[in-house]
């Protein structure tokens, strides 16, 4: 910028309008708003993920069916683990260590491509979810109106 | 804004350090500058904030890159204008016919000093016309003015050569030197 242009003198004292009160409240919400959308995706497909993990691991969970001598649907399964676990602590750890033991010596063999796939895709995705769980580096921007 | 460089520097640190209080801090103490730097490209107040809060957000999401040796205003500013640019982009870039080079000297010799003595209203004409001005040279005029930014800054923020940012300026200067030669009259 030449200091003897006049021009540049002028440009130099432009007058600009005032911005709107507000505007840093309304950037911090923003911020918020798509932290938030940001975090719902994230969450969002770390759950299809999870269900993927699931599907795949599925012929494992029907294989501990069968070492714990479980039988029929998942939900089966699932509700009799539950019935278990709410039945005390300890029968829960006994039965889940009976269930492992029992998978480990009878089920070594049928473990199938598929279940490790679905096992690692399993844990992917929780580690995923417990990232989006944990506190953010930059923490979390409080103020805002508008998003 | 009267921040050090200093005390940016150790806002910043706080924010990337988890510091929700600190980055609200910067929002606080930056964005009255960057409005007037962004306003002034975009042309109108609604683009302005919504690029502002694009900033803030890209900002806020880089902050573990960012490098702490720079200054965060051209930091800020750079993000704002590219942000801009990529608006325009879509409306494309569009640059007037080629000026008469010749004439491009006139800016120097244009203000008299009738025109002087009206300085306030010459400033707010100044403004208006640098509104009308195309993009391009609104936004070099936005950043070497507004921002404060030097030509290597300007060049570097709008990914262009620093001779194009020298040419835009001279034509815009040459523009804006015409209007007000044709609002005042004075030959």
């Amino acid at each position: 910028m030449g200091k003897n242009d006049p021009m540049d003198r002028l440009l130099l004292r432009l007058p600009s309008e005032p911005p709107k009160g507000g505007i840093p409240d309304r950037v911090l919400g923003y911020i918020q708003a798509q932290r938030r959308r940001r975090m719902g995706i994230h969450l969002g497909a770390s759950l299809v993920l999870a269900a993927g993990g699931l599907w795949l691991s599925s012929p494992l969970v029907s294989t501990l069916a069968v070492s714990t001598n479980l039988s029929g649907s998942a939900l089966t399964v699932l509700t009799e683990w539950v019935r278990v676990a709410l039945a005390g602590l300890e029968a829960y750890v006994n039965y889940a260590w009976n269930g492992v033991t029992g998978m480990q010596s009878n089920i070594a063999a049928p473990i199938s491509t598929s279940v490790g796939l679905g096992l690692a895709v399993l844990s992917v995705s929780v580690l995923l979810i417990l990232g989006q769980l944990m506190p953010q580096n930059t923490g979390s921007v409080s103020k805002g109106a508008k998003a | 804004m009267e921040m050090t460089f200093a005390s940016e520097q150790d806002l910043i640190r706080r924010a990337r350090a988890g510091e929700s209080n600190a980055f609200e801090q910067l929002v606080y103490a930056f964005t009255p500058d960057l409005f007037r730097v962004v306003r002034r490209m975009t042309g109108n107040t609604e683009d302005a904030e919504a690029a502002i809060q694009e900033t803030f957000w890209r900002v806020w999401q880089a902050l573990p890159r960012y490098q702490e040796d720079c200054r965060f205003f051209p930091y800020l500013v750079t993000i704002a204008a590219n942000l801009v640019r990529d608006a325009w982009r879509k409306e494309r870039w569009v640059l007037p016919g080629e000026l008469d080079e010749e004439s491009a000297t006139l800016s120097g010799e244009l203000l008299t000093p009738e025109m002087q003595l009206e300085e306030t209203e010459l400033l707010q004409a100044l403004a208006k016309a640098t509104e009308e001005l195309p993009p391009p040279y609104r936004a070099v005029i936005a950043l070497r003015y507004d921002a404060g930014l030097s030509y290597d800054e300007t060049a570097s923020a709008l990914n262009l050569p620093v001779n194009t940012i020298r040419t835009h300026l001279r034509r815009a200067k040459l523009v804006l030197s015409k209007k007000l030669k044709e609002l005042y009259g004075k030959e």
